[in-house]
């Protein structure tokens, strides 16, 4: 373990006590160290949703402006896809949430075991996405003035193709961060650095994976199931 | 790791340990619930409900009840002290007041460019324009597709 605890003095009224590698100095306790980065990953969560809601409100507008377009645009996404991606997304939520209370729990094999397969799902989710992407560039259902599909209806389908490639695509992004993360994860917990001591990077992480799993969940009513 | 547990107790301040509870019935409960409710949106999806609109308020309806099981269980508020609650919850207000304020003005703005456009002298004043099929390079090898349409128009 290399969170051996070394001493220092100074603390507390001039005591000399040991100090986990883990705990920072301006922090009492290895708690209010954790609950500290905590709140600022929350904070982070704030920022996303707002991120996120500025694109929602733009698919809303759109939407009422335009519902003909979009009802006829969202034909050419393909349901069972979207079902698919959303089951291995909520898959990959529970797999998370498994990891952080394993590795709470000291459990490092099953840490490691749920992050590989978090990990493993969410490049699943994003081949996928691959696929259901290049389908439509072949197409020519594409956002804005790319949009070049043959037997377009309604007019104003590229509409809902900038939504489409905007959301998913900073979704996309999200995934793929996430993913970078966890391989981190997993790198530190091979290392044997987590413990039910210290296992914060793997809860703030959980919390990051998380949200993007309930964005998803906005998302895939609002583009494949649109009535 | 003897060692470590020997630290440990020779911690007093730094070694609280937050006791972390088995809650893995929590989590295969959340999971089934949210599946549950997968298939209920794509059902709800097939079934209309009178407009639009009330299907799309539906579908966000059971969304919203997805992601508070995600909130609560997955991401641990249901477990915790207020603070974060109040951050994620203040977002989620502001998201509301962004959305509401939105729409109060975006659905009023066309009676207003109706009423205008009825009033004497207001032959300046017109609709939107009428939303092409394609714009930009995307239109050109579409012959035939947008004669009588602009098809550089800007969209609304």
């Amino acid at each position: 373990m290399s969170d051996i605890a070394i001493p220092v003095g100074g603390h507390g009224g001039g005591e000399v006590h040991s100090h986990p590698k883990f705990l920072q100095h301006h922090f009492h306790t290895a708690k209010q160290q954790f609950e500290a980065s905590k709140l600022g990953m929350w904070l982070f969560l704030v920022t996303e949703i707002l991120l996120f809601s500025g694109l929602f409100l733009g698919y809303f507008i759109l939407q009422s402006k335009h519902p003909q377009a979009f009802i006829e645009a969202h034909h050419h996404l393909d349901r069972n896809l979207g079902l698919i991606n959303t089951v291995v997304l909520l898959i990959s939520s529970f797999t998370m949430v498994m990891a952080v209370q394993s590795a709470a729990l000291s459990r490092t094999k099953a840490t490691l075991a749920f992050l590989y397969t978090t990990m493993a799902l969410g490049g699943t989710f994003m081949v996928i996405k691959y696929f259901e992407y290049l389908h439509k560039i072949h197409e020519g259902l594409l956002p804005g003035s790319l949009f070049s599909y043959a037997e377009a209806k309604v007019p104003g389908e590229y509409l809902f193709f900038s939504m489409y490639f905007m959301m998913t695509g900073v979704h996309g992004i999200h995934i793929i961060a996430g993913m970078a993360v966890i391989a981190y994860l997993i790198f530190r917990t091979h290392k044997g650095d987590y413990s039910s001591r210290y296992y914060t990077p793997v809860d703030l992480t959980g919390l990051y994976w998380h949200l993007v799993d309930l964005i998803w969940i906005y998302l895939f009513p609002l583009l494949y199931l649109v009535s | 790791m003897s060692l470590e547990k020997q630290t440990m107790q020779g911690i007093p301040h730094h070694g609280e340990e937050t006791h972390t509870h088995d809650h893995t019935k929590w989590y295969i409960g959340t999971i089934c619930a949210l599946f549950v409710l997968t298939a209920i949106t794509v059902f709800a999806a097939t079934v209309n409900f009178g407009s639009n609109f009330v299907n799309l308020m539906i579908a966000m309806a059971i969304a919203t009840v997805k992601a508070s099981l995600v909130v609560l269980f997955f991401m641990h508020l249901r477990w915790e002290k207020g603070m974060n609650a109040i951050v994620f919850l203040s977002s989620v207000f502001f998201v509301a007041v962004l959305m509401i304020f939105t729409f109060i003005d975006i659905n009023t703005r066309v009676k207003i460019e109706a009423a205008a456009s009825t009033e004497p002298g207001a032959s300046d004043i017109t609709g939107p324009a009428p939303i092409p099929m394609y714009v930009g390079k995307g239109a050109e090898p579409v012959a035939g597709a947008s004669a009588d349409k602009p098809t550089t128009a800007v969209v609304p």
